[in-house]
């Protein structure tokens, strides 16, 4: 008797947390893929009162009117198609420079010694508490003293130096062993040698998982390139477009809810390909 | 014992430099500068044609007890509300999910990870369009849903009551996930034989989260806690499309303020003023949380 209860209750508990899974995985996806599922419905259906999830009639309208570069609704000289290009050409760049530069700071904070090592490393560290907010509007003063704005340089070079990222790679390098590095440098190898030919081709994964980050924050950005990039509209940035869909005037439902869906296409690509760093990734960063 | 001198090798030193230099001139540049430049700045006067007179902490003064104080400090507000509804419920769920996770079956466990962590990938922006359309008047899935159960439409993001409830919601279902996955991190870090030893004595779920769980969780709910503090207080793109000028100024936390000011003040210097400001009190908050729960540490 005492034993049935008991299976009794364990199986609920099964019942429930498999329920609290699915509805969880509801929540995580069906706002996002009903998006998905409007953005191909012609505009009245988009704002009909009666909810629906399929759309009546399937429409490419909506896809159509958001890469014709001729579209009244965009700011003037914008084009999404190019805005997309754009985006993703800053983004791979940021993430190239990002990398290249962090991982040398990283290296040389991992492995070499230098006079000021201990002072340099507590200025890096120390800016690791400086909330953005501090820097946003002074950083345009500077931007702008030095004639950035409305250049592509105003939109990579800022985020390049990521001190979290360089605290990563650190922490990795402190894990390689010596051993190796001693043998190379008895063969006559360079310390830059060292990096190249030992510590690069050893990092693929924190690599990956910094480059995600990286490439995330670049695709996302907002608020610096609404502030940066004003008179140059060809630079726009696929979210500053977004935003533009919706604003103070009104919502121009059909362009924004396209203009979500593929923004939304490389981050999920992303997702897809590289699931299993992602979650390594957070773990490494969260436990720290 | 001999003091050691450190001899450092030429070649080393000269490398290192090498590959400090690119890192170190962008932080010098875009972080550094900037911040020394508006506390200097924020001590002037600063008129776009007229140049800089200094005037001390005047600016200081200006934003805390000026013209345009209470807009300071209403943003302020909201801020500080935002981080008191979103840093709780999310620590909350994050944790009880983490928890979940950890008791289903592995493939089941993987689906729902990659589900709630696929809204961590968007930008504020999206999210606020998402949700924008989620809570839309006409069409909106909400809306759509209590029409379906009988009741009313809600005006969600015009009315102020509701507004600040759906910003909430959409930058919790944004940000679920990555804590989740935090949390989970932690959760499979604790050794199992703690519970296997608590069961044995005896201890119920309850117990064991009390008095194992939460315990051993400490330094991942610092570092949740620092953040999710940061970025609450911090809101900006999803208030911004998902409500615009809906709901008066009743969501438009710090960030919104200073922009704000940035774009209409004719004295940058209480621009620079006032973000520094914000800043202190955005780090002392976090500082009050980072202390709070470890001296609880010391004191066990």
């Amino acid at each position: 008797m005492k034993n049935r209860s008991k299976i009794n209750k364990h199986s609920v508990c099964k019942i429930i947390s498999w329920m609290i899974g699915a509805l969880l995985i509801l929540v995580g996806v069906f706002p996002f893929l009903w998006v998905v599922m409007s953005s191909f419905k012609p505009l009245s259906e988009i704002q009909s009162v009666v909810f629906q999830f399929f759309p009546k009639q399937w429409t490419l309208e909506n896809y159509r009117s958001i890469f014709s570069s001729s579209s009244v609704y965009f700011p003037s000289g914008t084009n999404f198609l190019r805005s997309i290009v754009m985006t993703l050409m800053v983004s791979f760049i940021a993430l190239f420079l990002s990398l290249t530069v962090n991982s040398l700071a990283a290296y040389a904070f991992a492995r070499l010694e230098f006079p000021g090592k201990k002072i340099l490393w507590s200025v890096y560290a120390a800016t690791m508490f400086v909330p953005n907010i501090a820097i946003l509007i002074p950083c345009y003063y500077v931007v702008s003293k030095i004639g950035l704005t409305d250049t592509m340089a105003v939109l990579i070079l800022p985020g390049v130096t990521y001190v979290w990222s360089i605290f990563f790679f650190r922490q990795f390098y402190l894990g390689i062993p010596d051993v190796l590095e001693e043998a190379a440098l008895l063969d006559g190898c360079s310390r830059i040698g060292i990096y190249t030919r030992i510590f690069l081709p050893m990092s693929k994964t924190p690599f990956i998982i910094m480059g995600l980050s990286v490439f995330q924050g670049f695709w996302n950005a907002y608020i610096w390139p609404s502030m940066t990039i004003i008179n140059n509209t060809s630079l726009y940035q696929v979210n500053q477009l977004l935003a533009y869909f919706r604003n103070s005037q009104g919502t121009h439902w059909d362009l924004l809810l396209a203009g979500t869906v593929i923004t939304c296409i490389p981050l999920i690509l992303m997702l897809t390909v590289m699931q299993k760093y992602i979650v390594q990734g957070i773990k490494i960063s969260g436990v720290k | 014992m001999m003091r050691k001198t450190v001899r450092y090798r030429r070649s080393e030193v000269t490398t290192a430099y090498m590959c400090l230099l690119p890192s170190l001139i962008l932080l010098l540049i875009f972080t550094i500068v900037p911040l020394l430049f508006s506390i200097w700045f924020s001590m002037f006067d600063v008129k776009e044609y007229l140049g800089n007179t200094f005037v001390g902490l005047k600016n200081y003064a200006d934003v805390l007890f000026g013209m345009q104080s209470s807009e300071f400090f209403r943003s302020l507000l909201v801020g500080l509300k935002y981080v008191f509804w979103i840093v709780p419920i999310q620590l909350v769920l994050s944790f009880l999910i983490a928890n979940l996770i950890m008791g289903v079956h592995k493939n089941f466990s993987s689906i729902i990870r990659v589900s709630i962590y696929l809204p961590c990938l968007f930008s504020g922006i999206v999210v606020g369009s998402i949700f924008a359309y989620v809570y839309n008047y006409h069409g909106g899935l909400l809306n759509g849903i209590l029409k379906i159960l009988g009741f009313h439409a809600i005006n969600w993001t015009g009315e102020k009551g509701w507004a600040m409830v759906a910003v909430c919601i959409a930058v919790i279902w944004n940000g679920l996930g990555y804590n989740t996955l935090v949390m989970l991190g932690g959760l499979y870090d604790i050794p199992q034989n703690y519970y296997e030893a608590a069961k044995l004595d005896g201890a119920n779920w309850w117990k064991q989260t009390f008095y194992i769980t939460i315990p051993l969780l400490k330094n991942i709910g610092v570092y949740l806690i620092i953040s999710l503090v940061a970025s609450s207080f911090q809101l900006y793109e999803i208030p911004l499309v998902l409500v615009g000028a809906g709901a008066e100024h009743s969501l438009e936390g710090p960030i919104y303020y200073l922009y704000y000011q940035f774009q209409h003040s004719d004295n940058m210097g209480t621009v620079y003023a006032a973000s520094l400001l914000v800043a202190v009190i955005l780090t002392s908050l976090s500082s009050v949380f980072f202390r709070l729960i470890r001296s609880e540490k010391s004191a066990e």
